[in-house]
This record gives C-alpha cells, structure tokens and sequence, in this order.
C-alpha cells in the first residue's frame, strides 16, 4: 500500500481510492475555483490497426510523424474574477501522456497529481512507459469511485509507440470513452458544429495544429468564461513540443515554444 | 481494502430529537434594501444642537463613496440650504434616506407655505414619526435624527426607529457603529457610571450629575467619538460632517478621518 | 495520523439543525500579495484582522515563517492561516532534517494544497507561499479548497482585485529589488484604502537567492492614530466600588516571584519575539 501526505492515492484489490476525511464526504464547494474554461483536443491521426504490433517492437517503422494535440484556454475563474489569465491546463501526467482539466481545479489537480504518481510508479516497476490506456482508466477509476465528491471532466490524450497517439475523455459521472477528438469546458458547447464540420481523419500535424487553434479562437470569442492564451502540446514519437498562441496576434504566434 | 468513502458513511446524520429536518427548498425573492453603513450621532447642548455624520457610503466590502453626505438641512434653500432651522441625519439604506429627507424637506416647505409661519421642531418631529409609519408593512430602511431648536431657544434632538417610534432625548448614535458610540455617549454627556469621589461610602456614594455641556466641549466630544469609531468600524471613515444649530443659523464643517 | 477532535460534531450539527449559528471566527479579510524579481521574491499583507464588521487587530501579522527562505502570507479564517503555517513549517523542517537538503518551495506547496484538499475547503486558508530554493525563486497562490497556481505577481485576499489592478497596470518584466516591493507596498495600500476589510499597516518580507531573509514589520504606516481632543483620564475614585481589598507587595511575594520593570516603554510591552532566519 503506498500512503502519501494529505490526499492519498491507494492502488489495490483493483480500486484506487481517494481518501477524503469521512465528516466532510457531503458535497459542500463553499468556494470553488473553476476552470471550465475550453479545451479541445484531437488525434491528428492515429496508427492503423495493421501496423500497431509493428509499431510496438520498432519505434521508427511509423514513418508518418502523428500523434495527438492538445489545446487549452488559459482562464481560471472564481465568480465572475479572473484568478489566473496564464494558467496552463495541460497537465503532464508522464512523459507523452498529458491531460486537459476542467471542472474545480482543486479537484482536478489532485487527481492529475496522484495519476502521475501512480503512472511514474509504473515506469519505474515494469522498466516500461505506461500506455495511453493505462492512464485512463487510473484517471477513470479516482474520477468514478468518488464521483460524489469530484466536480471533474478530464479528457486525456498520449502518445505510444505501441498504440500511437490516443484521445480518451471522462465526463462528470465517471464513464470513459474513447474517441478520435474530444472537447470539453464550457466552451466546447459553442464549437461542437465547428468541430464536426471541419474535422478530419488523418490530418497532418500542421492541419491538427490549425484545426485546433481555430476551434479554441472561436470558443474564446463566444465563451465568456474562457479566454487569455491557447497553450497546446504536440505527442508525437519526438516527444511533446508546446506552443502558445498570444491574443495580441490574434493567436497567430509565436507557435512552438520549447 | 475498504473505501472510507463508503456510501453508508455518507447517510445524513440522523437526531433523537424531532425537529432535525433536511434544508427546505431554497427560498429566492428580490431584496429591495442594501446597507450603506456609516455612522451618525446628535448632542444637545443649553442654546445648540449638533448633528453629526461620516461621510462614507458602502456595500459589502466596497466603498460606493467617500462623501456622501449623511446630514440634511430641512426646509432651506434648494442649492445652499440657507434658513432652514430643521437638521436631519440618516444611516442605514442611503437611498431610502434620500426620499425620506426629499420628503420631510417638502412637506416642512408645503408647512410654511400653507400656515405662513416655519415649522417648530416639535412639530416637524411628530410628521416625520407619521411618514415613517406610513410604511409600517414596506419601511424606510433607516435610523433617523431630527434636531433643532424648540420653542424656548433650547436644543431638541429626537431619534426614531424605521418604522416611527421617536423619542425627544439629549443625545444619540445611530448607524453602524452606533453600539461603539452611544456607550461612550453615556459617560461623557450623562455621566452615567461616573460618581464623585469622596462623596460617600458603598451604596452612599453620588452620581455625579449630568448638566448642559457647552459648545466646544460637544464638539471635542463629537470628533473624539468619530475618531474612535473610525479604529475599530469597517464602515466609518473617510470625512466627519457636522451641522451645528444655534441662534444665529446651522453652520456645517468637515473634518478628514482615516480613510482604510 | 494527528488532526482535528470531531467529537463535538453531531452536537453541533444538531444544533445548526435547531437554528443554532456557527459562531464567528476571526478572518483576515485581507490583501495579499506576492512578486518575483530578478534575484528573488517580495510577499506583503495589510495588518487588519476583523471579526463582521468590527477591527479585532489593527496590527496583526499575516505573513507566517515556514522555512527560513520560505515565507507565507494568509488571508481567510486567521486560526487556519496560523495553524495550517505551523503545521506545514513542522513538517518541512523535518523533511530537511531527514533529507539533508535544503527544503523547495514547490515541497511546501505541495503540502499545504494536500492538506488542504484532505479538508474539502472547510480549512478556510488562503495562501500566498513564497520563496528561495536550490532550484530557483518560486511563488505560488494555495486556495483553501487545494487548488493552486503559479505565477510571477499574485495577490489573494478580499483585497485582491484592488491589489491586482495595481499589479496589471505597473508590473514589468524586469523588476529589481526596490522596484518589487515598492510595487508590492504599492498594491497592498490599494486594498488598505479601498477594501474595508483590509486596513492599517502594510508588513513586507524580502526573500533573496544567497542572503539572509528580511522581514519588514510595518514597512509603511500609513494610518497612524489621530490625537485625541479631550482628556479621559477620570479622577481617582470616579468608579464605584462596594468593598476592597488591598494586598501589600510582601504578601504577594509569598505566592508568586515579582520582578519590577523599568518605565522603558519597549520594555514593559514585554519581550520581543524572535525570528528564526
């Protein structure tokens, strides 16, 4: 059993748990600190069936450069004040393995925090990065099991060379779902038609990029709760690669940013 | 392994006793008054009286203003207030305070129109006591003091409740810090708690005897007390405004208080 | 695990039940505010504790020691503030000692917004923890409900819009020393004066990379006390009284040790506090 200071994450007869003080289990947010926000996220192309098993024993039999990106807002909000207009909602939670957060930050941030335990854990035990799926059903476990007390809706997205890139999204409830692109946050209800409209399978990385800085402009522009810049991250077999797109030219710019 | 979120953990609390019931449905409605804080007293003196107010207005945690008069000049000149003989302060809801004093103010005028001579005090402070209940069942928000000179050239001061209930007294606080001042008010204007030494034994000892105090005492009094409030009330600062009555007119004065 | 005595729980729910109020507890309604700069991190805090509309401190400290080149500044419910900073500075000394290692603000940080997710929010603490480590300056904002964010200027409390206005319109990039905090006094006395929950003094602690941190009591006192007109010194015997008793100095001695304090004002206001840094 691994025990942590303060909000523990317990792996175990097949349950992970998040302990929360028994006296406070009723849902009461005196105050929460919202980011509902948008996010989007999308595969730009996913890894045919046919070259999965192939693509598992060698790293460079793809030899397409895809993977999956992932666009977030940068608003934080409490009420109608803006507690943070930079926050990056992007949440690595292992190497190519990263999460879009939305709902109470606290929440939320404690449930990236123990995923990412678990998950680092993992790579050290089996001498082997965690798989895109893994972490979903971590992340599904701590988000259905207390679902009472969470006010959650995580959308994950990674990068292995076995499976390449993968987009899964947990509602509220708890229920994961695998998709080709997700969008979550306020926001996303003012682009669920652009989004359908405009997507495609098996875009190239540049066209990803443009689909998801277009979809993310066109929430900010309608969405009040959601604005400042768009960070986004590239899961690619390279690695992650962020960006960040500034309002001040009219998120044009500067485009990759490590 | 067991979950401490376990759902039998999570049951509502269950009482011995009948009356625990879960929250009813939320009540919701429109609620017409805010309070705008501040502070207010009035002192009578043998030949004067003095009302005295801050100057700022809140809500919450903001401050709407920092001069917003709370003390009126009843029944005077439109711009400059000039003969009026009638003061009026007013804390509590500033909105409800401004129709209360638009409208004591007309009617003290409408008086003098109608009857060719002004408005005692007495008087006026009876009408005010009758617009206030008027609206007995939707009252105007406010704790209010009338003051001027009676009939013999003395200082009348009387305090009211929202709803009309007055009483003619020698002095008064109201408003926020109302409970800050009028104990202070009642040693120094009254003498209350204060007995003179020496004077006897136990249960023999003399009170000592509250007598009309003289303008600039009042005025110390008046400032000191502001001056006090303002350390210890969120909601009173910013600028002391006084209006002083006596045989010659009403003369008004500010005086800056801290302002955090 | 230590923690909190529930034992009054059901109690106390019963009564809340029966219409019984919560009593009031002590909050800074504060401003907070934290900035980094070139070679390290200014906090600073008003010195106003109310308690509903009435002042019950007109100069507390808000700004706690955790570490020596870890300081905190807390706004909400000032018995959380205070034992949430003491519990976390425990701790974070005895993770020092056991990893020989200098302790990192983003530990500290981690820390409080564990603990105060354990706690649902019902720990009222809002913080702003700042700070040097071996791998830089960090500055963070805690919420009571656990969430957390870093940034280069923040600012919490009931004064933090006012004190972010400030913060919005004259922050730069490239702040030296003197500039940071400045500015940070800058945006406290914005809350000092608009907010009515925030008052009196503005207190400002100054972590630097290789130098011993300074901590500013009443850098600025901007609402000094006025002078009263009158005079309230009543004469001896003004106060009633039914009976007395007079004990001499040598009777007392028999119970208690008595020491005689010279008029030195500093002195009789008893002995200063010391600060570990």
């Amino acid at each position: 059993m691994v025990s942590q200071h303060g909000v523990q994450g317990v792996l175990g007869e097949g349950k992970i748990e998040l302990f929360v003080t028994p006296s406070f289990n009723q849902r009461r947010k005196l105050k929460v600190i919202n980011q509902m926000g948008f996010m989007l996220i999308c595969s730009t192309s996913r890894v045919e069936k046919s070259s999965m098993s192939h693509s598992a024993r060698n790293f460079m039999a793809i030899n397409f450069k895809d993977g999956v990106i992932l666009g977030a807002d940068s608003r934080t909000t409490t009420g109608a004040y803006i507690a943070n207009r930079v926050t990056d909602k992007l949440t690595q939670v292992h190497d190519t393995i990263w999460c879009c957060r939305s709902g109470s930050a606290a929440d939320t941030q404690a449930v990236a925090d123990i995923v990412s335990y678990h998950l680092n854990m993992y790579g050290v035990v089996n001498d082997e990065a965690p798989s895109t799926q893994v972490a979903a059903s971590l992340f599904q476990e701590l988000c259905y099991e207390n679902k009472d007390a969470l006010s959650a809706g995580i959308i994950i997205a990674g990068y292995d060379p076995r499976h390449g890139g993968q987009v899964y999204s947990i509602p509220l409830g708890g229920s994961l779902h695998k998709q080709s692109f997700a969008i979550g946050g306020s926001g996303s209800t003012y682009i669920y038609g652009y989004t359908d409209a405009h997507w495609k399978e098996n875009m190239t990385e540049e066209e990803g990029i443009d689909f998801v800085r277009s979809a993310l402009q066109e929430a900010i522009k309608w969405d009040g709760s959601s604005g400042g810049v768009i960070r986004m991250v590239v899961l690619t077999n390279r690695g992650a690669v962020r960006h960040l797109y500034l309002p001040d030219t009219n998120y044009t710019g500067p485009g990759v940013t490590n | 392994m067991t979950s401490l979120v376990d759902h039998s953990a999570r049951e509502t609390v269950g009482f011995s006793f009948s009356e625990a019931t879960a929250a009813g449905a939320k009540q919701h409605g429109f609620y017409p008054y805010t309070d705008n804080g501040g502070s207010t007293l009035g002192i009578t003196g043998s030949d004067f009286a003095i009302l005295a107010g801050d100057t700022r207005s809140t809500s919450g945690y903001n401050i709407n203003s920092r001069m917003v008069p709370k003390v009126f000049k009843i029944g005077g000149d439109e711009e400059t207030g000039e003969g009026a003989r009638i003061m009026l302060s007013v804390v509590g809801f500033a909105a409800d305070g401004t129709a209360l004093k638009e409208r004591l103010d007309a009617m003290v005028k409408m008086y003098k129109y109608k009857h060719g001579k002004p408005m005692s005090v007495a008087a006026c402070a009876q009408r005010l006591s009758t617009i206030l209940y008027e609206k007995r069942f939707f009252p105007y928000y406010v704790h209010a003091i009338l003051a001027g000179l009676d009939e013999e050239g003395k200082g009348a001061l009387y305090s009211y409740d929202p709803v009309g209930s007055y009483e003619r007294e020698q002095c008064r606080a109201a408003g926020a810090a109302s409970s800050l001042i009028m104990p202070f008010l009642d040693n120094q204007v009254n003498f209350k708690n204060q007995y003179i030494p020496g004077s006897g034994e136990g249960h023999a000892l003399v009170a000592r005897k509250p007598e009309p105090l003289p303008l600039e005492t009042v005025k110390g009094l008046v400032r000191d007390a502001f001056t006090s409030a303002v350390e210890r009330h969120i909601e009173v600062g910013d600028n002391l405004q006084m209006l002083i009555i006596t045989k010659d007119g009403i003369q008004e004065t500010f005086h800056p208080l801290k302002k955090d | 695990m230590t923690g909190f005595d529930f034992s009054n729980y059901n109690r106390n729910a019963a009564l809340h039940a029966r219409g019984v109020p919560l009593p009031k507890a002590t909050s800074t309604g504060t401003t907070i505010v934290g900035c980094i700069y070139d070679n390290g991190v200014v906090i600073a805090a008003d010195t106003r504790a109310t308690s509903g509309p009435i002042v019950a401190d007109k100069n507390c400290e808000k700004l706690h020691y955790i570490a020596p080149k870890i300081w905190c500044a807390g706004a909400g419910t000032a018995a959380d503030t205070e034992f949430t900073t003491a519990l976390i500075s425990s701790n974070v000394e005895l993770h020092s000692l056991s990893t020989g290692r200098d302790p990192r603000v983003i530990t500290c940080m981690t820390m409080l917004k564990q603990h105060l997710f354990r706690y649902q929010g019902h720990i009222g603490a809002y913080l702003v923890v700042a700070g040097v480590d071996p791998t830089g300056v960090g500055l963070y904002t805690v919420h009571a409900h656990g969430s957390t964010d870093k940034l280069p200027y923040v600012t919490m409390g009931s004064g933090s819009l006012a004190a972010m206005s400030v913060f919005e319109s004259m922050w730069q990039p490239d702040l030296d020393k003197e500039g940071a905090i400045a500015l940070c006094a800058e945006a406290i006395k914005a809350g000092i004066f608009n907010d009515l929950g925030s008052g009196s003094n503005v207190d400002v602690c100054v972590i630097e990379k290789d130098k011993p941190t300074k901590l500013l009591r009443n850098y600025m006192k901007p609402n000094e006390r006025g002078l009263k007109e009158r005079n309230y010194r009543f004469p001896k015997g003004t106060t009633a009284w039914l009976n007395q008793k007079v004990i001499s100095k040598e009777d007392l001695k028999k119970y208690v040790t008595i020491e005689t304090l010279s008029g030195d004002d500093n002195l009789a206001a008893g002995e200063k506090m010391e600060v570990d840094v």
